[in-house]
């Protein structure tokens, strides 16, 4: 019997492969391409780094042809989703950040932290208040007090409150009242105590009571039996310059920016004492 | 015929078709030189030399040139193989009227290569393309993909007129036999 010539065995194989269907093709031929194209390679990218110098590729794609107004309204509808996406993700990282440095704070932990947006600025310039969206069905009680950041004392919660939102008297209102304070030194200097209070201009001034240099930025931090124990340490607010008071002249106030005040306030903790039921 | 400067001829083709040719692109047309060292290989090699080179270099372009079949790219191996056998069976069968040692017939003869083997290919693709689940890999008609590809024979044969001058000037290192010897 005689042997199939070559030839005629190549063209029947080559025939089938031609008219085989994808999925037998599919699994192998793209990887022998690949494996087929190593030897053309080097001088293909050498080519190829050739014509991109002689010929850039030019985008010509027309963004008013049916084509390019559906690619032009995917990649917008996905850019708005990757907005709102990072916008979401930064809202979680700042609660996070918020309650994980309130944490440290309070290592024994005697109060709960409750995340609450800042939902509207409410009174007036010279009272002025804040409203959170969480109420008394978070456990949250007047007299509580408000963080931002953890560490920066924004106020403390007071009526009207609600199951779903609550006020925020905030430090750098007049109706805070006065509150006992110390400056901070972080070079180690003495901590001088002063007394914080807000006029009707809304300025927060701290009198010193010993006639002693503060430079600016300096913290000036809680120290306030009438407060709850949880807002003692916390930052009232930096050294921003100091004046002279014309009726005492020997007595130098400072003037203080408010630390909460610093940031757009969008998230606040409210600490509450741990085991208080919803209302 | 020396395979070996034929594969070296088959790389640096292979190599520029694919990375360098579209340089040349006119609205969707870009010439090749694989068809020209076959057009060059068909009119002094014999007829079993020829027929093989082309095989292997339509096997080369087939793997190297994946298609768009269904929702994606697909190397298919058998359309450029045979149809640039079968191109080079018809350059065999015309090589014996055509004048060798002529620029003009070369770049006719690349013409007719690439328009034979472009036909094998399109009627190979409008077959595939009633596959179910597959489809055809060009927008519009078969005819108007075999058009494009006519002016692609075109382009090549134009383009590669000035390769005929250096490819005659070193055809000893090809070892093609003399005419008379070529019958096999």
């Amino acid at each position: 019997m005689r042997r199939p010539s070559r030839a005629l065995v190549v063209g029947i194989l080559s025939t089938a492969c031609a008219f085989a269907p994808s999925r037998f093709l599919a699994p192998w031929t793209n990887d022998l391409g690949s494996v087929v194209w190593i030897p053309f390679a080097p001088l293909g990218f050498t080519f190829s780094t050739v014509r991109v110098w002689l010929r850039p590729p030019i985008a010509d794609l027309d963004l008013t042809s049916p084509v390019g107004r559906h690619l032009v309204s995917e990649r917008d509808r996905y850019r708005g989703l990757w907005h709102s996406e990072r916008i979401a993700n930064d809202e979680l990282r700042k609660r996070l950040e918020s309650v994980s440095r309130a944490r440290i704070d309070e290592p024994e932990l005697t109060v709960a932290l409750v995340t609450a947006p800042v939902i509207a600025l409410d009174g007036s310039a010279r009272n002025p208040l804040l409203r959170i969206g969480q109420g008394t069905n978070a456990s949250i009680q007047v007299g509580d007090i408000v963080l931002y950041g953890g560490d920066a004392l924004v106020g403390r919660i007071s009526a009207p409150i609600s199951g779903t939102s609550a006020t925020v008297i905030p430090v750098w209102s007049p109706a805070s009242g006065r509150m006992d304070a110390r400056v901070i030194d972080p070079s180690g200097g003495p901590n001088v105590a002063v007394q914080v209070t807000v006029g009707a201009d809304g300025v927060m001034r701290a009198e010193l009571a010993q006639p002693i240099e503060v430079p600016n930025e300096i913290e000036v931090r809680l120290s306030d039996r009438a407060w709850p124990p949880g807002a003692q340490g916390m930052l009232l607010g930096v050294v921003k310059g100091s004046e002279r008071a014309d009726q005492r002249p020997l007595r130098k106030t400072l003037i203080l920016e408010p630390a909460a005040r610093r940031v757009g306030l969008d998230w606040v903790v409210v600490k509450t004492p741990v085991g208080r039921r919803p209302v | 015929m020396r395979w070996t400067v034929f594969l070296i001829g088959l790389l640096v083709a292979g190599s520029i078709d694919r990375s360098f040719m579209p340089v040349f692109e006119v609205r969707g047309v870009v010439p090749a030189l694989i068809p020209a060292l076959l057009a060059f290989v068909v009119m002094h090699a014999p007829r079993t030399t020829a027929l093989w080179a082309a095989w292997w270099a339509g096997l080369c372009v087939d793997l190297l040139t994946p298609i768009a079949v269904g929702p994606g790219a697909l190397a298919v191996p058998g359309p450029w193989a045979l149809g640039f056998t079968l191109a080079a069976w018809t350059g065999v069968l015309l090589r014996g009227v055509l004048f060798r040692r002529s620029p003009a017939a070369f770049a006719l003869l690349i013409f007719v290569l690439a328009a034979v083997a472009s036909l094998l290919w399109t009627f190979v693709f409008a077959v595939r393309g009633w596959y179910p689940q597959e489809g055809f890999p060009w927008p519009g008609s078969a005819l108007g993909m075999f058009g494009t590809r006519l002016l692609d024979a075109l382009a090549s044969g134009l383009i590669a007129l000035p390769l005929w001058w250096p490819l005659e000037r070193w055809i000893s290192l090809w070892g093609f036999p003399a005419p008379a010897l070529r019958r096999r």
